[in-house]
């Protein structure tokens, strides 16, 4: 059987659904920070498949994607390291603890 | 004849070597020292010897002669280097000759002192300097070397300075020295200008001389000479300076130093002969100076001053000789002084240690105890009053009979009234010194190495005045044998004057009663006793003055140029306040009206910044459906 | 070679700048090697000059091509010399402040920005060059002096920089003035283009105010004393040293040969100032109670000197002021630095407390007395060869000679003052704040020593410096007389 587009394009729309909501309902960071990779993930599955389902001679899509990633693993870092520096302050990772943050 | 490099090279290697003053080379300082002024006699006697016999050529054409470019100044350079003549011969036997005499009767005289490497190596400098003045090429050299005697002269008038009056002598000499030697350097700028160089050979041979220019540049040189060889009226450091040490005294302040003005006149003679001004007025400062150095020398009381104001007098008598035209007079004279004076200085010097006092009138009697001493500083007297065959009476009747033949009779007058008033002081010097009853008990004669200059010099002294006409021969000029007339006159007036010395001071049983001496002149005696009132002159008219304008120019920098300053940053102070009230008021009434908008927006929107990070992204995935929905429906 | 003379400093007070505060010995250490590194280079640069050949190392960019700006630099016999002199005032500077522990980092990198604009006037040959680096020159200086100074610091800071601002103001109009008439700003094409007489007087007039303001001239000179005494020792020794002398190059490289026929006509004004400037400084300096002020006084008398030489305008009178710039910058930074030495030692720099040094401290008290000496004009050392120069070129030239005399009785009075402190100072008694106080460490003797050597060199071997200066001044007269 082939896959198509469509196939593709609804396991991104879930993929994304899932993410947002544990981005929104989660307490703590660190689900924060995934459920914002699962979103991550899935854009650049729609990448991907763009590029494969339009036009497969010139593959932008997936070097896009490649660069996608690498910010997205740099911004996970720079996360992780912001959060581990509240948690050696105020020895918690929920969120509610980081709106002393705001000016 | 490179050797000749050598003579002032040798004592300033002594300087060189001493001045660090390390440990090792403290405790030999005098032996470097006297090292260096022994093989600077011995080349010097070389070079004397090369140069012998002489004569007009050698004078005009020097037997040796190198030079060197010191910079170029606008593509020109300015050469200078040494010479070797007649002058720079005989020249070098005087200093070197005193120089090392000096310098041995220091190593008994200075033994005792802490800085002893100190003086050897001042007095290394000084030879080194003088040396360095006499065998110049040019004036430009001369003058950097006269300058430097200048220095040593302060740093050993100044040598004991933890008293105050050797720290205001040394800066007394300093200063009135340097007055004559501005003159100088202006002279040498003038002389530049006109003739183009500073050599000898270009500005004194070859350049044609006439009257303005040359009264210009021999005025200026004759201020110069006046400041270093103390003729009146800048006579007033030398006396003061006598708060060095005596052997010092001697060297500088007796036989080189003070005779380098001497030196420097003859040198630029052809300039002052192609000036009648210069030239007479160098004679009248000359016969002013010796008369007026011999009567206050008349009335001192401390040992040293009486020989510094003879000094004077003396320096006098060969300016008089020079402004009659005779350089050879001059420098005749010149030469027999040296000798004759730094034995005085030095005798004084015994003298003084014998009786730890420089006060005449808490002495006498040494003739019993000091032998030698009195043996050596009676034939210096001798030479100094002029009697017959002492070195003295030979050079000072040269120079009375250059007058004679010249015609200037008011000078000649002039010149027989102080060797009258030379005469009285020296025996008033004599008897009060060595004469009558001995004021103080355990009086010592020198140590050897003081005596034993002390000997060769009276020896010099007593024969030298023979060897007149040769000196003459050698310089190129005429030195007669004494014509019996002027002989007779001045041995004459120079027997009348010891005489009346030994009238007032020398009588066997006399109560020593000035006063009524003192009575009978009265008016008289106060003006030289005060010195001709100079040093209060200088005092009133010139240094309070000075301090006045200096505390009054400082305190005008201070209220006045800065307080203009200040008063235009005070004005600015305050168009800066009332603009500031301006700035307040109207232009910052619009811009916090602008700024509390901004506030109040702010305020209000600020409300929406909770911290939730999860309402923020919901927020965000709101505004996200919203535009989706917005470009569904539009599109 | 210029560009490193220039910005081996800069990248000197950078790294030095950049020291991390827990090791307070780095940043002295980094300052010292990247001065004495200049020093080599500078040393070399010196040794490599060709004194025939007029004006060499050059470098030559575009750096704002739309506005005829250049990066144009390059130096002749008159400004390698005071380039090596800065180099070397430089590296004193921060040797005798190695126990500053207040903001080391900052202070030290401080001393190399100024040798950055120090050196850079010396080099630049475009005008806005020039100008950017003289005004670079009075940043660290503020902060130097506001910083590290004395009690009325702010005061004398201020002054300082409000004095210096207000004559640069006037330069800067000068020097777009004459980028209106020349159409350059080529320092060297100006000074072959030829201006109006009219038009050069008004230039001369605001170069004047500019240059006058820096040497400083009687009477806009009150900046210095004030100055001298609050900054640091460091901060005197390169303000007297180096800075002064950026004025003096100022009416040299510019003034003179751009504006030659107004040169002549100001002359007689510049003589009247520096015959009241050398006898005026000579008597304030006699009536001081403090030592630095002392120093800062004879500076304002000693720079007369060189604007006397300028005033003349001839060989010899150039000659002459180019030497009083080095040899004062040796003596008076060689006289700071013991003043500062000795006040580090008894607290106070009054004449009246500090007496009889040559009984206590006698290598201090020597080296003083020597300094003195080298002050007053002694033959034989350095100050002399230039003062005699500068009255001689006077009086060759066509200037009223009184200016010359009176000039000569300022000669007499350095030595007034001058043996005056000596005596009160040096020797004597030993006054209280001197009993007990050590003498000059090996360190500071040998700060002191190439001072020393280098003044006894240039008194008696006035070739050393003549053999730079009088080719370019040769050089610089025969484009005046075209």
């Amino acid at each position: 059987m082939t896959v198509g587009l469509e196939v593709v394009l609804g396991l991104a729309a879930v993929l994304f659904a899932l993410g947002l909501y544990g981005a929104v309902s989660k307490r703590s960071a660190v689900m924060v920070l995934m459920s914002l990779e699962l979103m991550a993930g899935a854009v650049n599955l729609n990448l991907i498949a763009f590029s494969r389902f339009t036009t497969p001679a010139l593959a932008t899509g997936q070097f896009f994607a490649i660069f996608s990633m690498v910010v997205s693993a740099a911004e996970i870092g720079l996360g992780l390291a912001l959060v581990l520096a509240i948690y050696r302050q105020s020895r918690s990772v929920e969120l509610s603890t980081m709106e002393r943050l705001k000016g | 004849m490179g050797y000749v490099f050598a003579i002032p090279l040798l004592p300033a290697l002594a300087f060189v070597l001493l001045v660090p003053m390390s440990r090792a080379v403290r405790n030999r300082a005098r032996w470097i020292s006297l090292a260096g002024i022994l093989g600077a006699l011995a080349l010097s006697i070389a070079a004397f010897a090369a140069v012998w016999p002489g004569g007009h050529e050698l004078a005009e054409e020097p037997l040796w002669h190198q030079s060197f470019t010191l910079g170029t100044i606008g593509g020109i350079p300015l050469d200078m280097g040494f010479q070797l003549d007649p002058i720079a011969a005989a020249m070098l036997i005087v200093i070197t000759v005193v120089g090392a005499c000096v310098q041995i009767y220091s190593l008994g005289y200075m033994h005792r002192e802490e800085r002893v490497g100190w003086y050897f190596a001042v007095l290394s400098l000084f030879t080194a300097a003088m040396l360095t003045l006499v065998l110049a090429d040019n004036f430009l050299l001369l003058y950097l070397a006269w300058e430097v005697m200048g220095l040593c002269s302060y740093l050993l008038i100044g040598f004991w300075h933890e008293r105050e009056a050797p720290r205001k002598a040394s800066m007394k000499a300093f200063m009135t020295t340097r007055v004559g030697d501005v003159g100088f350097a202006i002279g040498l700028f003038a002389m530049w200008n006109i003739a183009g160089s500073f050599s000898f050979s270009q500005v004194l041979h070859e350049h044609a001389w006439t009257a303005p220019a040359a009264t210009l540049v021999s005025l200026l040189l004759l201020f110069g000479a006046m400041g270093k060889s103390a003729q009146v009226p800048l006579h007033v450091w030398l006396p003061d300076a006598m708060a060095g040490p005596t052997p010092a005294s001697a060297l500088i302040h007796a036989a080189t130093m003070v005779a380098a003005g001497v030196y420097l006149v003859a040198r630029a003679m052809p300039i002052f002969e192609a000036s009648p001004t210069a030239i007479g007025l160098t004679l009248a400062v000359g016969a002013t100076t010796a008369l007026l150095g011999g009567l206050m020398a008349a009335v001192q009381h401390d040992i040293k001053k009486v020989l510094a104001y003879s000094t004077i007098s003396q320096l006098g008598y060969m300016f008089v000789a020079l402004g009659a035209g005779s350089m050879v007079a001059g420098m005749y004279h010149l030469v027999t002084h040296a000798f004759f004076k730094s034995l005085l200085f030095l005798g004084a010097g015994v003298i003084i240690h014998a009786y730890h006092t420089q006060d005449m009138r808490e002495m006498g009697g040494l003739r019993r105890y000091l032998p030698w001493t009195t043996a050596t500083f009676t034939v210096g007297s001798l030479a100094l009053a002029g009697i017959f065959p002492f070195s003295g009476f030979w050079s000072k009747d040269e120079i009375l009979t250059v007058l004679l033949h010249e015609h200037h009779y008011f000078a000649l007058v002039v010149s027989l009234l102080a060797a009258f008033v030379t005469a009285f002081y020296v025996a008033r010097l004599w008897f009060r010194v060595f004469a009558g009853p001995h004021q103080a008990d355990e009086l010592h004669e020198g140590h050897r190495e003081m005596i034993g200059p002390m000997v060769l010099l009276a020896g010099i002294t007593a024969v030298i005045g023979f060897a007149g006409p040769a000196l003459g021969d050698f310089f190129g000029h005429k030195i007669p044998w004494p014509d019996p007339l002027t002989a007779g006159v001045s041995s004459a007036v120079a027997l009348s004057g010891l005489t009346l010395g030994w009238w007032a001071y020398g009588r066997p049983n006399l109560v020593l009663n000035t006063r009524s001496l003192k009575q009978r002149a009265n008016y008289a005696y106060d003006i030289i006793a005060q010195k001709f009132y100079f040093d209060v002159t200088y005092e009133f008219f010139l240094i309070r003055p000075f301090m006045r304008l200096a505390a009054w120019a400082a305190d005008f920098d201070l209220k006045r140029v800065d307080g203009v300053v200040n008063g235009v940053a005070s004005g600015w102070r305050a168009l800066a306040d009332a603009s500031w009230t301006f700035d307040r008021r109207v232009i910052d009434g619009a811009v916090n009206g602008a700024a509390a908008l901004a506030n109040d927006l702010g305020a209000r929107v600020r409300r929406i910044q909770t911290g939730k990070i999860q309402t923020y992204q919901r927020l965000a995935v709101f505004s996200l459906v919203l535009l989706m929905l917005w470009i569904v429906v539009k599109g | 070679m210029l560009t490193t003379i220039i910005f081996l400093p800069l990248l000197g007070a950078a790294v030095t700048a950049l020291m991390p505060r827990s090791s307070p010995g780095a940043a002295k250490w980094s300052a010292l090697l990247f001065a004495v590194a200049n020093l080599i280079v500078a040393t070399y640069a010196m040794v490599r000059f060709d004194v025939a050949g007029g004006f060499q190392f050059t470098e030559r960019y575009d750096w704002v091509r739309e506005a005829g700006i250049q990066y144009y630099l390059s130096v002749d016999g008159i400004a390698m010399p005071l380039i090596a002199l800065s180099a070397l005032l430089t590296v004193l500077a921060i040797l005798v402040s190695w126990k500053m522990e207040r903001k080391p980092a900052f202070y030290f990198s401080m001393i190399l920005l100024l040798e950055v604009g120090m050196n850079g006037v010396f080099c630049a040959l475009d005008f806005v060059l020039f100008y950017v680096f003289w005004e670079l020159v009075l940043v660290p200086m503020y902060f130097l002096i506001a910083e590290w100074g004395g009690p009325r610091r702010q005061y004398a800071a201020i002054k300082f920089f409000l004095y210096t601002l207000f004559g640069s103001v006037f330069m800067l109009v000068g020097i777009l003035a004459l980028r209106m008439q020349g159409g350059t700003f080529d320092m060297l094409e100006l000074a072959r283009a030829g201006f109006d007489p009219t038009f050069q007087w008004w230039v001369f007039a605001a170069f004047f105010l500019g240059f006058a303001v820096k040497v400083p001239v009687w009477p806009l000179h009150t900046w210095l004393p004030d100055a001298h005494v609050e900054a640091p020792t460091a901060g005197s020794v390169l303000l007297a040293g180096v800075l002064l002398k950026m004025g003096t190059y100022g009416f040299v490289r510019s003034s003179l040969p751009m504006l030659p026929d107004a040169a002549a006509s100001w002359s007689w004004f510049i003589a009247l100032l520096a015959a009241i400037s050398i006898v005026y400084g000579a008597a304030v300096a006699f009536a001081q109670t403090d030592l630095k002020k002392l120093v800062a006084y004879s500076s304002v008398s000693h720079m007369g000197f060189v604007m006397l030489g300028i005033a003349a305008g001839n060989a010899a009178g150039i000659n002459g002021a180019v030497i009083v710039m080095i040899a004062h910058g040796l003596i008076t930074g060689m006289m700071f630095l013991l003043v500062g030495m000795v006040y580090e030692r008894t607290h106070t720099r009054m004449i009246d407390e500090v007496s009889g040094l040559s009984a206590g401290v006698p290598v201090a008290a020597g080296l003083m007395a020597f300094a003195s000496f080298a002050s007053l004009g002694l033959p034989l050392l350095a100050g002399f060869p230039g003062e005699f120069l500068a009255l001689l070129g006077a009086w060759e030239s066509d200037m009223w000679p009184g200016f010359v005399v009176i000039s000569g009785v300022g000669v007499l009075l350095a030595a007034a003052y001058m043996l005056w402190m000596v005596q009160r100072v040096v020797l004597g008694e030993k006054s209280k704040a001197v009993s007990g106080i050590t003498d000059l460490t090996r360190l500071e003797i040998g700060i002191l020593l190439p001072l020393v050597v280098l003044i006894v060199v240039i008194g008696v071997y006035w070739s050393a410096l003549l053999r730079y200066v009088d080719p370019a001044v040769t050089t610089l007269l025969k484009g005046m007389g075209a």
